[in-house]
Order: structure tokens, then C-alpha cells, then sequence
């Protein structure tokens, strides 16, 4: 979840009233975000990342100026024509651009951190890491022209990336910037890569860097936002979060269009349309659970969240401002006005009790055969399912599961066979007192191309004896005796496996199913995990005992 | 008879010296080192092992120079095995002299200033039966005398037996039980909560197509919980999701509608880990779509997490599920309060949050000693998007716990991998310290 880290001078000057820390913290808890640090001048919050619009002071004091009433409903900012045009070209590897201007807005240093730190971090969740959106931001002032294109520049085009004072080709921006290394290559075209042209002056390279002609100081009053990427809906919606976000902190609260003539179409942005949406009355409150809850309460509380709402009946017709991207179904203003009633004040309204529930057959199972075999005398061990792909295939493993993205050589596989980890924790005890007899009930993956996934989970038993001399009955007596404690008739037949002894070896079968193995464990097994004891054990599958239980 | 004695020194292992039997102190210090990265505070220490051992352990481990102390901070330097003094303890269980036990001089005056080993006068009585007694004996006729009772004679109790008197204070064979492992124990508590509460159990794959996994649970195909950097890939083909064909039909529509794009069935159809249990009570949801429906499941899951003592790519969850005719918020904030009760806090404290497939939704938090407000529910309604594509017309609860979060502030275990450790002796000492909060 991204953290913001907000100047509180700011913050409460955004606010317009003194808040305490306390009185911020619970508030902003009912906005879904959390104070994480608090210092003399700055305060870290945690906000959810469905909320955008609140990843400066301005938008997280827009939502708390309507918990705390002060000014509450659908904020209002004005649009007008700003005379400036964008001509798109063709610009096939991120086609979407729209631009906004934003005047009037009071910069300073900690307004320039957060400007920045606004632009990533709609860069790392909408945006994708800038491959689905990005963002520039200019002085508009220091835009050389109010004609302005969009296109492909030739790597020999010359600008001066921001930062830098000396120009550079585009080629050697993305080459030698780090901006350019880390994301040069996600709308590069065989060598060409997309530029914002104004007059002749190139002004940004989405979405690698802007030009450091158009860079913003603490004496920049006009800003020029341009969004570009290849997902035309959110281009549009990250524009309408910035440009409606930045305005709110700004003296005219004014908002001027950019004409945008593309291949793709001819629209002016941002739009700034505020969206309306019903909610039935009767079905939001049986959602929150409060029986019969007033209309116009229901209306008050959406203005509380800065969403207009008027009453018609039984129904609450909600204006929603452009900037709220998250709002997408009526249920979504349940939640707001769940928000807004604060959920601690909600009574939790306990479940009818009913009859208990039913465990799983394969917890039941599960949960006997743990019995039995502590009562013979086994202690539990609990391993993890993912194991060693070198261990498997040491074991004379084959066809398991592989993991494509391992996090460690350690866990790349799902383990086929309970035995790996029950060798993995004698060879880790083995100096414990003797002797040592080990049980583990859990999952393992097995192919399977019967089922839909070609893997299938299955359910198994392994344990296993050390000691300083183990015999194959000294493990064979207690998987028979626990197969009669599960009313099966077990017997062993002489097979071959590739962990076992050759000659002590033995297939399990009860009621004529081929359940698993038992056996003592070959030497050089025992030798290459470092193993320094004898070992006898057995797996069988629990899966197919209860297939036979029934 | 004719009786001889001869005054002797021997050994024996103390009360302190059993306890060291498996290992001592400063071994299990530097192990505990080992596993918190090299270093731990003093009161780490103390809080795992008790404030007298964990000063005897430190003392000990830096008398040998196997660790130094740095602001505050035990750090490893690095150490040998203690095996060799194990050995001299165990074969002086029932006495042994100091040649018996094979330690220098040195050595053994360390474990007798331990209080590990206690120095006895011993005295060696010979007896020596004489020509008279030999007489006196065959007087006594058929008089047996018996050292240890066998069968035959319980049943013949034959006469003139005569039963040797045993050494009934000296220190017996060690021997340990089996155990229940402490964490399938707190597993099952959780279970026998939820099934109190009247809910099924439930069960389910672990390797899942990312359309349960995600798809159906209104996951945006571009959402970054689905890449490589976050969830466990599954290597070789892609499940055959013919059988699900109306419901893909469903989900390609809601997506599409919800998330402006083309639903591509291809990744639909990628193999993953399970990363969520939600995964299960969403399937199990599209096969029970009739009122009322309580079901949960406890089982593992997988993230593309690295390995320390927080994180481990494996771990457990419980989700659970309700479907009535007027599922509600305050219903789902009584479920909640009800569990939370039923593990014994006094309160959960509610935040509205964020999840994909779930509006409204709320994250619980309960108090947890020094840990403050933690974390243990997330939850809320399944959105209509996720109804309509599982095919089901009545609001439905839903939450998830993070499991082995839960049991180690339980438990008060501070590093996640002992949950799952391979050795035994670790499994003793968790059942010991468990029984005192599960039971």
C-alpha cells in the first residue's frame, strides 16, 4: 500500500482548521488510511491504493473537510478554454496523450516534493510502473508555445533532460540518463521514442523524463499537466484525479481545457463530468444491516464524502466527482456511507446460531490417524509442501511439479511424497535421543491429466523410525497395526522403489488398493543426505483410504 | 563372610546436568543467533529463554569467545559442538568415575562448577563369602532370590522366593513422549472455532488456474498481484478450463463491463499456487448457491515472499464465507466480533479497506501485548461483480486471516520458520511452552 509523506503545515493549512493528531488519526482511519510516522513538520500515511486522489495534502483535506463538515457535497471547480492545442500524430507504441492547466497554485518546496511524490505514486499503481500511464507536469509559463504535438522523435533530436544543463540527443538521454535506462525501453520504436513538441522546443519524453526547460520552481504559479499512455480510459481518469486534485489547492479553483486533436479522435480534457448514480434506499440499508434507514440521513452522509446527493422517495440520486475513478457500482456508495457512519459505531449483529458445522472427510481422517499414531508412539512434524527440486530428483523423483519463479533453489518444487521432508528433519535431528520416530499428515502434488488442472492435490502419511539399529518390522508393526485401527486389512508385498533397499522393500495394500510403501532406506540415500543412522518408513495415501472408507 | 571396603570417587549428573542432556546453554544461543541473522538483543534472548538461562547461556558463550556484545546486542562470532561434555553427562547418569567419562581435568572442573556434575564419596563393599557361609547357604534350601518378577513366577508363586530390594531413588533411563505437533494443534483450535460457529469445512487444490484464483474474484488481469513478482507460477501447461465454459462466459462479460478491457482467457487458464484460500470458498460458492451457506477453510497458501524470520513463500490462511437471504455489513462486523471472542480478545476495532472482490470492506484489528493493534481480519461483502460471475443471487460474507501471524503472537514465537522446523528438539519445547496458552 503506498505511503505518503505529507508537510502537517500544509495539511492542516489544506484543512483550514486545527486538528489534533488524534482526531486526525481516527479520522483518516475512516477514510481507510493510517498514520505511520509522525516527526516535528511531516507525517507518513498509509493510504489505500484505491484512493488516488488522496496522495497529497490537497485531496486527503478534501475528504476530511467533508468528515468534518466543513465543507461537504461535490466540490466545484471551473472549467473554461485555455486556447492551447495538442496535435496528436501517430504514435503507435504509447498512442494516448490529454492535457489539463491548472492556474493559480502556491508552490513552495514541501508543494514541490509532493507534486513529485504525488506523480509517482499514481506512476506505480494506475500507471503500471508508467507502462500503462504516465505523467508530466511544467511550468506553463516557461512552455514556449500554445501549439503543441505529439509524436515520434528521431534519436538525433536534441533536448535537455530535466536535471541536466546541457542538451543531449534523444539517444543519449535514454542511454545515458537513469531515467532513461530504467524506463527508455517501454515505448521505444525501433530507435524512436514519443515526444511532446511546443513550437520547436521538445518539453517531455513520456514517459521517461521532461525537459528541464519546463521545470517547476517555487515560482511557478500556472501548471501544464499532460498524461500519456496506452490505455485511453486511464490516461483520461488519471488527468481528471490531477487536474481536479491540484486545482483544489489553488486560488481561482479553475481548470482550463487543452484541445486534443488525435487520429483517435477530437476532445477537449479533462472533462471534469461528475457521473450520477441511484441507490434504491431499502436495498442499501438491508446491505448495511440498519433497518429503515432515513433518506435524507443517507444523503447527509454522502455529502460527508464530498458526493452531492439529493432524495427522490426511496431513492438517493448521487453526483459523483470525476476524480472518484473507484466509485463504479451503487454497492460503492454503501460503502461510503458505511465510511461516513464510522464502522465502530456499526452494533455487529451476531449470526443465528445454527446446528455446528461439518469438518472435511479429510479432516476427520486426518485428525484419527493423528491419534493413532502418537499413541504408537510417533511425534508430528509439519513441513512445507514446496521443497527442493535437487532433493527430488536425488530421492529418484520425476515428473513433480516445478516452480517457474522459485523465490530459493530451496523451495522450486511441490513435493510428490511426504518422505523428503521427513528425511530433511532426521538428517537435521538425527543427534537428538534415540529413537527418533517422526509422523507428518499433509499435502502433496501429484500429476494427474484426469483433472482439469493436470495436478492433483492429494492427501498423505509418512513416518519413519532412527535408531542405532532399525529393523523393516520395526516400521511394518505399526503401519499394521494403524491400518486395523482404521477397520482396513492391510498386507505387504514385495516390491521395488527407488528409496528403498532392494529385498526390503514392500508395496501397501489394503482391501486390494496399492495404498503406498514401506521399507528401510537405501544406504546411499541415507549417505548423500548426510544421514548417519539406519531409517525405516512408510507413506501411504490418505486420499485413497478414504476413498475405500467411503 | 569376610567384607571388604575401598573408598572411591565417582560422578554423578546433577538435576542442572539432565537439563542439558540434548544441549547447552551457549549451544542453543549461538543456534538461536544462527536463525535471527547473527545477532539479538539481550531481552530477545531472555524472552525465549527465561532471564537465569539466558544469562547463564550469554556468560558461557563468551567466556568460549563464541559471541561479543555490541550496544546492547548479542553477536555470533561462531562456536564448536558441545557433544563431547553431553556424552561425560549421560554416562554419569548413574555415576561413573573420571576415567569413565573422558574429559580433562580442566573440562570436568567446569561441569562440577556448572552444578552439572556432583562429586560423590563412593565406597566399593567386596563380599566374601567364606567356607562357613557357603555351609550356612545350602542349609537354606530351595530360598530364590529374585531381582526382577517374570510371569511364571506371578502365576506359580512358588515358595521361599526372596525379592532383592531395588535402588528405587536412583535417576532412570530418559525417555520422551510422542508429541502433537503445536502448530496442527492451533490449526485444530481454529477449526473447532469455526465449526462451533456452525460453519463446513472445506477442502481444495493447491494448484489453481488464476480463474478461481483471481478471475472470479474480480482480480483486473493486468493487476499486479497476478505477476511473477508475487505469485508462485506453476511450470508445463495450462489447465483445460472447457468444463467452465458458462462461467467463463460470465467473467469475460463483468470484466470487460467493470475494467474496460478484452478478458483474455489465456491467462484465465495459467497455473498458479493457490496464493489466496479465497481461491476454495469462491469455488465451493459457485457450487452452493442457495441459501444459507456457511463454509470455511484453513490451508496453505504461496507468494513469491523471501525467506526471513516475517516472511516465508508458504504459509497458511483461513477464509471463510456466509450466504444468507439478508447478509449484511452489521452481520459480517458479528461474525467477526464472534471469532475474534472465540480466540479469547476482548475487542476488534474496525477499518473500512480495500479488497478487489469485496464492497464494502473492512480490515479487523485486535490488541496483542507489546504488538499493539494488529492486523487479523480482512474482509466485507463479495461485490455484485463476483455474485454475478459465481452465479449466486444473495449477498455473501467474507474474510480471511492470515494464519501463522496469528499463532506466533499466540504463541509468542518471533520467527515465522519455527512454525515448520525440522528438529525435534525445537518440537518438544514449542509443545511445553504451547500447552500453557492453547490448553
Amino acid at each position: 500500500m503506498p505511503v505518503i509523506r505529507l508537510s502537517i503545515n500544509r495539511l492542516i493549512k489544506a484543512i483550514g482548521k486545527e486538528v489534533s493528531l488524534k482526531e486526525l488519526e481516527r479520522l483518516l482511519m475512516r477514510l481507510k488510511a493510517e498514520v505511520e510516522e509522525v516527526s516535528d513538520d511531516y507525517i507518513s500515511i498509509e493510504i489505500n491504493s484505491d484512493r488516488l486522489d488522496m496522495m497529497i495534502s490537497e485531496g486527503v483535506a478534501r475528504a476530511l473537510k467533508g468528515l468534518l463538515e466543513i465543507e461537504v457535497g461535490m466540490p466545484r471547480y471551473s472549467y473554461r478554454d485555455s486556447g492551447y492545442q495538442l496535435e496528436v500524430l501517430d504514435v503507435p507504441s504509447r498512442p494516448y496523450i490529454a492535457m489539463a492547466i491548472v492556474r493559480g497554485i502556491e508552490s513552495s518546496e514541501n508543494y514541490i516534493e509532493e507534486l513529485i511524490q504525488f506523480q509517482e505514486k499514481l506512476h506505480t499503481t494506475i500507471g503500471r510502473m508508467r507502462r500503462k500511464v504516465a505523467i508530466g507536469i511544467h511550468d506553463l509559463s516557461k512552455v514556449p508555445s500554445r501549439e503543441c504535438v505529439y509524436r515520434e522523435l528521431e534519436p538525433s533530436e536534441r533536448l535537455i533532460p530535466l536535471g541536466y544543463s546541457r542538451s543531449m540527443s534523444v539517444a543519449e538521454t535514454l542511454s545515458s540518463t537513469e531515467q532513461g535506462r530504467l524506463y527508455g525501453s517501454i515505448s521505444l520504436r525501433g530507435g524512436r521514442t514519443p515526444g511532446i513538441v511546443c513550437g520547436e522546443t521538445i518539453i517531455s519524453m513520456p514517459p521517461v523524463i521532461n525537459s528541464n526547460i519546463t521545470r517547476i520552481t517555487e515560482h511557478t504559479e500556472d501548471l501544464l499537466i499532460d498524461v500519456t499512455g496506452i490505455d485511453l480510459d486511464a490516461v483520461i481518469k488519471t488527468l481528471e484525479i490531477l487536474s481536479t486534485t491540484l486545482a483544489e489547492g489553488s486560488r481561482s479553483r479553475v481548470i482550463e481545457r487543452v484541445l486534443v486533436k488525435a487520429p483517435w479522435g477530437v476532445i477537449e480534457t479533462p472533462r471534469g463530468d461528475a457521473r450520477v448514480m441511484e441507490i434504491d434506499t431499502d436495498w442499501a440499508s438491508r446491505i448495511l444491516g440498519i433497518e429503515g434507514m432515513n433518506p435524507d440521513e443517507m444523503a447527509r452522509k454522502l455529502l460527508m464524502m464530498r458526493i452531492d446527493a439529493k432524495v427522490l422517495d426511496r431513492v438517493v440520486e448521487a453526483t459523483i466527482p470525476s476524480y472518484r475513478i473507484d466509485i463504479i457500482d451503487p454497492v460503492d456508495l454503501v460503502e461510503e456511507i458505511a465510511m461516513a457512519i464510522d464502522l465502530n459505531s456499526l452494533e455487529p449483529e451476531p449470526l443465528a446460531t445454527i446446528l455446528p458445522g461439518k469438518p472435511s472427510k479429510e479432516s476427520i481422517v486426518r485428525r484419527t490417524i493423528r491419534d493413532i499414531m502418537i499413541g504408537l508412539g510417533f511425534t508430528e512434524i509439519y513441513r512445507h509442501v514446496l521443497t527442493s527440486s535437487k532433493i527430488l530428483t536425488d530421492l529418484g523423483y520425476n515428473g513433480f511439479l516445478r516452480i517457474k519463479n522459485p523465490v530459493s533453489s530451496e523451495m522450486d518444487a511441490a513435493r510428490p511424497s511426504i518422505i523428503p521432508s521427513l528425511l530433511e528433519t532426521l538428517r537435521r535431528s538425527q543427534h537428538s535421543p534415540k529413537p527418533i520416530k517422526i509422523f507428518e499428515i499433509g499435502e502433496i502434488v501429484t500429476r494427474d491429466p484426469s483433472i482439469y488442472t493436470g495436478w492433483r492435490t492429494r492427501l498423505s502419511l509418512a513416518a519413519a523410525i532412527l535408531d542405532y539399529e532399525v529393523s523393516f518390522e520395526d516400521i511394518q508393526a505399526p503401519l499394521f497395526s494403524l491400518l486395523r485401527s482404521l477397520g482396513l486389512e492391510p498386507k505387504t508385498v514385495q516390491a521395488k522403489n527407488s528409496v528403498f533397499i532392494d529385498g526390503r522393500t514392500a508395496l501397501v495394500i489394503a482391501n486390494n488398493k496399492q495404498l503406498g510403501y514401506v521399507g528401510e532406506v537405501k544406504i546411499e540415500i541415507l549417505d548423500a543426505l548426510e544421514i548417519g543412522f539406519p531409517v525405516a518408513l512408510f507413506e501411504i495415501d490418505i486420499t485413497k483410504i478414504l476413498e475405500i472408507l467411503g | 563372610m569376610k567384607i571388604e571396603r575401598k573408598a572411591r570417587q565417582i560422578y554423578r549428573t546433577t538435576e542442572e546436568g539432565l537439563k542439558n542432556l540434548n544441549s547447552f546453554p551457549e549451544e542453543e544461543l549461538l543456534e538461536l543467533l544462527k536463525r535471527m541473522g547473527g545477532a539479538a538483543s539481550i531481552k530477545e534472548i531472555e524472552d525465549l529463554f527465561g532471564k537465569e538461562r539466558a544469562s547463564i547461556a550469554i556468560a558461557w558463550a563468551r567466556r568460549r569467545g563464541w559471541v561479543r556484545i555490541d550496544g546492547g546486542k548479542i553477536i555470533s562470532i561462531g562456536g564448536y559442538s558441545m557433544e563431547r561434555y553431553r556424552k561425560a553427562l549421560e554416562k554419569a547418569v548413574n555415576g561413573a568415575t573420571a576415567e569413565d567419562l573422558g574429559l580433562s581435568s580442566e573440562e570436568l572442573a567446569e561441569l562440577v562448577r556448572r552444578r552439572m556434575l556432583a562429586r560423590e564419596e563412593a565406597t566399593e563393599v567386596i563380599i566374601e563369602i567364606l567356607e562357613n557361609g557357603l555351609k550356612a547357604l545350602e542349609d537354606l534350601g530351595d530360598l530364590v532370590v529374585v531381582s526382577k518378577l517374570t510371569r511364571d513366577i506371578v502365576t506359580r508363586k512358588p515358595k521361599g522366593i526372596y525379592i532383592k530390594p531395588y535402588n528405587v531413588e536412583a535417576e532412570p533411563a530418559k525417555i520422551y513422549p510422542a508429541y502433537r505437533h503445536f502448530y496442527v494443534d492451533f490449526l485444530e483450535m481454529l477449526r473447532e472455532i469455526m465449526l462451533s460457529l456452525g460453519f463446513d469445512e472445506i477442502s481444495d487444490d493447491l494448484v489453481v488456474p488464476e480463474l478461481w484464483n483471481f478471475d472470479v474474484l474480480f482480480q483486473a488481469q493486468d493487476h499486479p498481484a497476478r505477476e511473477i513478482h508475487d505469485t508462485l507460477v506453476v511450470e508445463g501447461e495450462e489447465a483445460d478450463l472447457g468444463i467452465y465454459s458458462d462461467l467463463l462466459e460470465r467473467v469475460s462479460r463483468e470484466h470487460s463491463r467493470g475494467w474496460g478491457y478484452k478478458y483474455d482467457r489465456s491467462i484465465a487458464s495459467r497455473l498458479v499456487m493457490r496464493s489466496q484460500t479465497t481461491a476454495a470458498t469462491i469455488r465451493y460458492l459457485h457450487y452452493h448457491r442457495e441459501p444459507p451457506v456457511r463454509a470455511f477453510i484453513i490451508g496453505r497458501v504461496f507468494r513469491f515472499d523471501r525467506i526471513d524470520a516475517k516472511h516465508l513463500p508458504e504459509f497458511h490462511q483461513l477464509d471463510g464465507i456466509a450466504m444468507e437471504r439478508d447478509m449484511s455489513l452489521r452481520k459480517l462486523l458479528g461474525i467477526l466480533t464472534q471469532i475474534t471472542k472465540a480466540l479469547g480478545f476482548r475487542e476488534v476495532i474496525f477499518k473500512p479497506g480495500y479488497f478487489p472482490f469485496t464492497e464494502p470492506s473492512v480490515e479487523g484489528y485486535v490488541r496483542i501485548g507489546d504488538l499493539g493493534y494488529v492486523e487479523i481480519f480482512g474482509s466485507g461483502l463479495f461485490r455484485p461483480e463476483v455474485l454475478r460471475m459465481a452465479g449466486v443471487k444473495h449477498n455473501v460474507a467474507a474474510w480471511g486471516m492470515g494464519v501463522d501471524r496469528l499463532a506466533m503472537a499466540y504463541l509468542a514465537i518471533n520467527d515465522i520458520r519455527e512454525l515448520y522446523t525440522p528438529e525435534i528438539d525445537r518440537l518438544r519445547w514449542h509443545r511445553i511452552a504451547s500447552y500453557k496458552t492453547i490448553h
